[in-house]
């Protein structure tokens, strides 16, 4: 077999370079940009703190205000992007895959509008419970989803009827949202940042509340990769080949569903990472699933790092909520990935 | 010769409408069968539901113990479908493809062992696409494509493969080329081949066992060269043929025209 292995090697990916060194240098790439993102999101802000002073914090916190910005804001805005940046676009990724559809992102399950509607509502009727907002936009988005899949279900899943599901309780749930912010406009600030999305007094509980999620969700999308893989060759070639589609399917949705509405119930309706990121990367490395899903878990948390960076930075000391840079950068980026790729 | 697959009183209905009503036939092991019929006469629903992709009532077996009695990955490992004009992705190359048969040999954490790629060695050897394996499917043509399906199929190591209408859509010569390489498979592997054909001079010329439907129902089953006649084709097809023999002897049969519609049933 080792002339097969060889042979492996000569599959030529893009510009001449075998695939197998294709994909590696890709995640290579994208791991180092979700470590730049990481970087200048801990040094850049209202305050600059340079790399040597910041190995000096890691090492030794003391009460300087520095290290307090490092280590009580900073540190965990960071951690909390990059999180989110990798469970929205292994939630996408996913969903892309178990729907068959390249529009399918957590929003199509139901997750933001149902996070968006319970958020709201307690922002906007029930201030003084605030500090529920997070468990409340969790349950609201899971119940989103499992209301979508209790319709779509008739004698199985078809992949479309869990769309158009998706797309008619999400407007009808948006519809609550709308109505809830006209009527009272005047509390609607709050939630209306909420509803674009931002990391701005993000802190450590918050990371406890994202990473179980990011680290089990994430094992168990990569173990079940090959799943993924079969389930492209369409429903019937996959029960051939010995997948439970129904199963595959509920527990990859589950998945997702689980990844997404714990980040949007920390950060609000972050939209564009869950859908975009997932078809940037295998615009880059292909649809292998044991190489994209990787791959989008750093472009995603590369992508909400350097996007909320940038969003603290650029008209300082007013920050911009980071759902408003991601798009308005990110939405001409991939165009153009499109123009080129496709 | 005995019977690898035992198909009594089957029923498959899809969305609550019954498609197949009660048809019973067996599939002898180690030979090339055919199931035809006009269309819409529930032939690939029963295909796939030998291949377990539908639910049925009724019993199927295989090698006398129940369909049903198979986990899901133990049964890909027994038997092979390969489905009409199938979908994949458009960067997967052959032997991404054929790598996707050893799927049921792995378990949930499995990593690809050394005899996968043995399989997937020789399922490209016999299908002769050896030398095409690291193609894009997508730059394939369309009997290239199809071999790198059955080299797919093979690679799954089954004692029986079915396909749904394997050559439409292929040119007469590709046409040719599957059906050869399905005898082929056939003759040297001892693989039992069932398959839905429209084609009844491929049925004549390369099937032993032939499976006629019509309407959801059973018409008749048996030797092809016994059953495929100028009445079959008018009673089933509604199609008069005249028929016709090669220089070998063959039997060939050509539709002339459409029998005079009486009365509709």
């Amino acid at each position: 077999m080792k002339a097969s292995q060889k042979d492996m090697e000569a599959v030529v990916g893009r510009w001449g370079i075998p695939r197998s060194v294709w994909r590696l240098s890709v995640l290579l790439v994208f791991a180092c940009l979700a470590l730049l993102g990481a970087f200048l999101s801990l040094t850049k802000g209202s305050s600059t703190i340079n790399l040597a002073q910041i190995v000096a914090i890691l090492q030794n916190a003391d009460s300087s205000p520095q290290s307090q910005i490092i280590w009580n804001i900073r540190m965990p805005r960071t951690i909390i992007g990059a999180l989110v940046g990798i469970n929205l676009s292994l939630a996408g990724a996913i969903l892309q895959a178990v729907m068959r559809n390249p529009l399918a992102d957590p929003h199509i399950i139901g997750i933001s509008s149902g996070a968006g509607l319970a958020g709201v509502a307690i922002m906007i009727l029930y201030p003084n419970l605030e500090y529920l907002l997070t468990p409340v936009a969790f349950i609201g988005a899971m119940l989103a989803a499992v209301i979508i899949y209790i319709l779509a279900w008739k004698n199985g899943i078809k992949p479309v009827r869990i769309i158009l599901a998706g797309v008619a309780v999400s407007a009808f749930l948006s519809a609550g949202i709308s109505g809830l912010m006209i009527f009272y406009s005047d509390r609607v600030h709050g939630a209306l940042m909420w509803m674009v999305g931002g990391l701005a007094a993000r802190s450590w509980p918050h990371v406890q509340i994202i990473l179980p999620y990011a680290l089990a969700g994430g094992l168990l999308a990569l173990a079940g990769a090959a799943y993924l893989n079969i389930l492209q060759l369409g429903d019937e070639m996959a029960r051939g080949l010995g997948v439970n589609v129904e199963l595959t399917r509920i527990v990859f949705t589950a998945l997702a569903a689980l990844l997404a509405a714990s980040s949007v119930s920390v950060v609000g309706l972050l939209g564009f990472v869950g859908l975009i990121v997932p078809h940037a990367a295998r615009l880059v490395i292909g649809s292998d699933f044991r190489f994209l899903l990787p791959a989008a878990a750093l472009l995603g948390a590369a992508t909400v790092t350097l996007s909320d960076t940038f969003a603290r930075v650029i008209l300082a000391p007013v920050e911009l909520p980071v759902g408003i840079i991601m798009a308005f950068l990110g939405a001409p980026f991939f165009l153009f990935l499109l123009r080129r790729e496709i | 010769m005995a019977n690898i697959l035992e198909v009594k009183d089957l029923h498959v209905g899809i969305n609550k409408k019954e498609i197949v009503h009660g048809i019973s036939f067996a599939v002898p092991e180690g030979k090339l069968s055919a199931i035809i019929g006009p269309n819409g006469c529930g032939k690939s629903t029963t295909l796939k539901a030998l291949a377990r992709i539908w639910g049925y009532t009724g019993s199927i077996s295989f090698k006398g113990k129940d369909l049903r009695g198979f986990s899901q990955k133990e049964f890909a490992r027994s038997l092979a479908i390969l489905t009409q004009s199938p979908q994949a992705p458009t960067d997967l190359t052959v032997s991404d493809l054929v790598d996707m048969g050893r799927f049921p040999y792995r378990s949930f954490l499995g990593r690809a062992k050394k005899e996968d790629a043995e399989y997937v060695e020789w399922a490209l050897e016999q299908t002769n696409m050896l030398s095409m394996r690291h193609r894009l499917l997508s730059t394939l043509s369309g009997g290239e494509r199809q071999r790198a399906w059955i080299a797919m199929a093979l690679a799954q190591n089954p004692q029986v493969l079915l396909l749904d209408e394997p050559t439409t859509y292929l040119d007469i010569c590709h046409q040719l080329e599957i059906m050869q390489l399905l005898e082929r498979l056939n003759k040297e592997l001892g693989l039992t081949v069932v398959m839905v054909l429209h084609d009844l001079n491929h049925t004549l010329q390369y099937t032993e066992h032939v499976i006629v439907m019509r309407q959801g129902a059973l018409v008749t089953s048996g030797d092809p060269a016994a059953i495929i006649t100028p009445q079959l084709l008018e009673e089933v097809y509604r199609v008069e043929a005249e028929e016709f023999r090669t220089k070998n002897g063959t039997r060939v049969l050509m539709p002339m025209d459409l029998k005079a519609q009486e009365n509709q049933d």
